[in-house]
């Protein structure tokens, strides 16, 4: 037991009713994985304080991981209501949303986590990630680019950037669904993710494709086989890098 | 010398089981090598998962049609009408495999299923209409090669083949005309030049044989066909 958990534990014998007692006590149990002991810390801190935001906030995100999402709903909303501007519970609450797939809502979270914290990175990155719709093509590419504004850095986020303006799938001005990949700027993107991650499988395979599809066989041979190196068992390097090497005629197939 | 290519898709395969297109071109491998067992065995590892991903994408395609997600569903529907695709090619090579191996009843069944799946494979036409010409079925033979020609004009096997069906039902002028699409399409195909050079001797069309199987023999010293050396011989 911590040196703070043996003194909140004092505090509450002398005052039962001292509330921060009671949530700090729970972060730190929840923090152990000490869930129900957390969990019951929560819900005295919510009983003595019951407008705490941070108390239904930390408690939603217990709930979270003791799966019990209804009640986490609860939990979240009840951290808004009290609390409008509280960017991270609507980041945490459109995350949850999206895991029910409750994707509008979980859109609608994120957005306004992004219009109350400006610089928040990830929720950018997660609200991009889900407008996978072709009319959100352009929205999606404007998050993610945000994110990486802010955090240039962020190699997930290159890499999914990349990945969406390899595939160009969106709606023409008229709403036609088109497919006009953005090779160059994709090349970009899987390039970023690498040099921030240099074992960045993934990033390597699709930088791959792309040079296949341009016909840059030499780096495309390059990078299936880095990323063969990185993950021994990717099935699809080993299968687009025999593809490659079938089409560009660099094998010999023995006839025995 | 190592046979890398095989190798990855083997390896893609152990990683992957369920890589359909991993086992289809694994099993083109095993083709190429005269491995018949093996390429069949593959090829239908490759249509089992198939069916399976078409059944899958199309449910999902409907689901989200539910959640009124129209352009995630209608690119849901592409991808399973290229499924359907790949599935076909699939069966055609299947049916090959079964050609080689006389097993004529799974390879028309292989053949319609290819039909079925991509309603415009001009190949699995033209081989199912090669298939019932074998079989004497002339008239049903007629049909599906006519189909394959709607389909794909350039495809000088089918006009060859349509040409021995016309030849045989005494259509002489129609067979003509075939045998002279294959021909433009394809100027050195051997054996409707000498098709046609029998069909002009048929014809009384003496000299034109002959100068097609003077032109065939160019293109391949080989040729030998009593019927027409019988009558050049005979002048």
């Amino acid at each position: 037991m911590s040196n703070a958990e043996t003194h909140l534990e004092k505090a509450i014998k002398i005052n039962p009713e001292y509330a921060d007692a009671h949530y700090e006590l729970a972060l730190i149990l929840k923090d152990k994985e000490e869930n129900e002991r957390s969990k019951e810390h929560f819900l005295k801190t919510i009983e003595l304080r019951p407008e705490y935001a941070l108390a239904h906030f930390h408690y939603a995100l217990l709930l979270k991981d003791m799966k019990d999402y209804k009640a986490s709903q609860e939990h979240f909303n009840k951290a808004i209501d009290l609390d409008q501007h509280f960017a991270d519970a609507h980041f945490h609450y459109g995350l949850l949303l999206a895991n029910l797939e409750d994707f509008e809502e979980a859109k609608n979270n994120l957005e306004k986590a992004t219009d109350i914290d400006q610089n928040h990175t990830l929720a950018y990155y997660h609200l991009a990630k889900l407008l996978i719709d072709p009319e959100d093509y352009e929205k999606a590419k404007k998050n993610y680019l945000t994110a990486i504004d802010i955090d240039e850095n962020f190699s997930e986020a290159h890499y999914y950037l990349g990945k969406l303006l390899a595939g160009g799938l969106k709606n023409d001005k008229d709403g036609t669904l088109v497919k006009k990949p953005e090779y160059d700027d994709a090349i970009m993107h899987y390039k970023n993710a690498i040099s921030i991650n240099k074992n960045y499988a993934k990033a390597h395979y699709n930088l791959a494709l792309i040079f296949k599809i341009q016909k840059n066989y030499d780096s495309s041979k390059k990078h299936f086989e880095k990323a063969i190196s990185i993950i021994s068992d990717y099935s699809k390097a080993h299968f687009h890098l025999a593809m490659l090497l079938k089409e560009t005629g660099s094998v010999y197939i023995d006839n025995k | 010398m190592t046979n890398d290519l095989k190798q990855h898709f083997l390896t893609a395969i152990k990683c992957d089981p369920k890589f359909s297109e991993a086992h289809f071109q694994l099993a083109i491998i095993y083709n190429e090598e005269g491995k018949y067992e093996s390429a069949e065995k593959h090829l239908k590892e490759a249509r089992k998962i198939t069916n399976k991903n078409i059944e899958e994408i199309e449910y999902k395609a409907e689901l989200l049609m539910k959640k009124f997600q129209f352009q995630n569903a209608k690119e849901q529907y592409f991808k399973a009408q290229s499924k359907r695709k790949h599935c076909s090619e699939i069966n055609y090579q299947l049916s090959n495999i079964y050609l080689i191996n006389k097993k004529y009843i799974l390879a028309q069944q292989t053949l319609e299923a290819s039909i079925k799946l991509n309603p415009s494979f001009s190949k699995a036409y033209r081989d199912l209409g090669i298939l019932f010409m074998t079989e004497g079925k002339h008239d049903e033979a007629r049909l599906q090669i006519e189909k394959a020609i709607d389909i794909d004009y350039s495809d000088s096997i089918s006009h060859y083949n349509l040409g021995l069906i016309m030849k045989r039902s005494k259509d002489y002028h129609d067979a003509e005309q075939h045998f002279l699409s294959a021909l433009d399409i394809n100027p050195k195909f051997v054996k409707c030049m000498l098709e046609l050079a029998f069909l002009y001797l048929i014809t009384n069309d003496k000299s034109n044989a002959i100068n097609l199987y003077n032109k065939a023999k160019l293109i391949d010293n080989k040729v030998f066909d009593e019927k027409i050396e019988k009558f050049i011989l005979s002048k």
